[in-house]
């Protein structure tokens, strides 16, 4: 069967521990790939047959857990949801994700990513505390307000959008884009109440201002998610509420739906 | 060492526009000819009655032009136009951002840069030089 036809690929990997080498090395590999083959697939076959000293990390293999992002061919992409012979090229580079410190090889250190991640609160903010601690129903939305995030909500966390981004890379206090986004998915939803809350963060000299729109963030990420368009958004937000002085409790005129009013968009086929 | 295992681009990074979308090609145009606008004001300030001229007068055409053109688009996209309504990602994905509205506004942009600098460069080159 022609799927099952293998073809010999070099890979150029990306080697390097921080706590022994001087400097970074790249290290040749030859690997038999067919038509299916992820390049985790095959990064786990070098590990496997050639060489175990290789570090990866990954778990789902599926494009849900965003572990396995890497710089393949010098672009942020999932390994797992890359297959290897659709790059199109004789010589595959896979190096760690720019601008997230390394760990080793090709694994990259997200805990400051995660921890500059929780100045923007990113989980539902309410306050009426009795019915949270004593629920007497579910939260209701409608399917309009359900589509005015739920494209925000899809980010996996794979922090390639953020390692796109060329503000990111001369900036190491910039939030992000990843994050900037995670901001937006809880600000648009219309059962969150901390707008106000999450100000300090946004609002700020390395929050969503810092941003100048290369689009680059929603060039790379694999789900969709368009975090340029969350970040702008927001700024719009931000804007109506500084400028027009539309109180952050009036979410409805902040946020766009403009699907509440007109026709739900809706991809085609879904009718 | 640290600079290896702290991997940041810094402004290389800029530079680097090769596998992502035009965007990215724009915003460091952007922030070239908005330097290239500063070290002329500069000099300009310094030597108020020192002016470029000739070729000088086209590049600082080029870069203000730019830089306004340009500089138009990101006001209307920075707040939120132009750039879709937030929809359902289903694949295969089209992001608002990279598609429809605010494509057809680089394309216009570019045209008028296009347009702008050649009428500019007659007038800097020819006019005022004759
Ligand atoms: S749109 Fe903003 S956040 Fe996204 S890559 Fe560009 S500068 Fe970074
Ligand atoms: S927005 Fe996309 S690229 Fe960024 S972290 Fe989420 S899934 Fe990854
Ligand atoms: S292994 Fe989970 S996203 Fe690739």
């Amino acid at each position: 069967m022609s799927t099952d036809k293998e073809v010999e690929v070099k890979f150029r990997v990306f080697r390097f521990n921080p706590k022994t080498d001087f400097v970074p090395r790249w290290q040749e590999y030859k690997v038999k790939v067919n038509k299916s083959t992820t390049v985790l697939d095959a990064l786990l076959k070098i590990k496997e047959e050639q060489d175990p000293t290789l570090t990866i990390r990954y778990s789902c293999r599926q494009a849900v857990c965003g572990s396995c992002g890497m710089m393949i061919n010098d672009r942020q992409m999932l390994a797992c949801f890359t297959r290897v012979l659709e790059l199109n090229s004789d010589v595959i580079k896979v190096a760690p994700l720019k601008n997230y410190r390394i760990i080793k090889d090709l694994v990259t250190d997200f805990s400051e990513l995660f921890q500059k991640e929780k100045q923007v609160k990113p989980y539902i903010i309410r306050h009426d505390v009795e019915e949270l601690l004593n629920p007497t129903g579910t939260y209701k939305q409608t399917e309009e307000e359900l589509l005015g995030y739920i494209q925000f909500a899809d980010c996996i966390e794979c922090g390639m959008c953020s390692s796109a981004c060329p503000v990111s890379a001369t900036d190491p206090l910039y939030l992000g884009p990843m994050i900037l986004n995670r901001a937006y998915r809880f600000i648009s939803d219309p059962r969150d109440l901390g707008f106000e809350q999450r100000l300090e963060a946004i609002d700020s000299e390395h929050g969503c201002w810092r941003c100048h729109f290369a689009a680059s963030c929603s060039a790379v990420c694999p789900k969709g998610v368009d975090p340029a368009k969350a970040i702008q958004l927001l700024r719009r937000a931000l804007v109506k509420k500084g400028v027009l002085g539309i109180s952050s409790s009036k979410k409805v005129e902040l946020i766009p739906m403009g699907h509440v009013k007109g026709k739900l968009e809706l991809p085609k086929g879904w009718e | 060492m640290a600079i290896y295992e702290e991997n940041r681009e810094g402004v290389s990074g800029w530079f680097r526009l090769r596998r992502y979308s035009v965007e990215r090609a724009l915003y460091l145009m952007q922030r070239l000819s908005g330097i290239g606008i500063v070290i002329f004001a500069f000099v300009h300030l310094l030597y108020t009655g020192w002016h470029p001229g000739g070729w000088g007068d086209v590049i600082l055409g080029i870069f203000v032009v730019y830089h306004t053109l340009n500089g138009l688009r990101l006001v209307l996209t920075e707040h939120g136009f132009l750039i879709g309504r937030p929809i359902r990602a289903v694949y295969p994905y089209r992001k608002g951002t990279l598609y429809g509205s605010q494509r057809y506004l680089v394309m216009v942009i570019l045209a008028l840069f296009v347009i702008f600098i050649l009428i500019w460069s007659y007038v800097a080159l020819v006019i005022q030089a004759g």
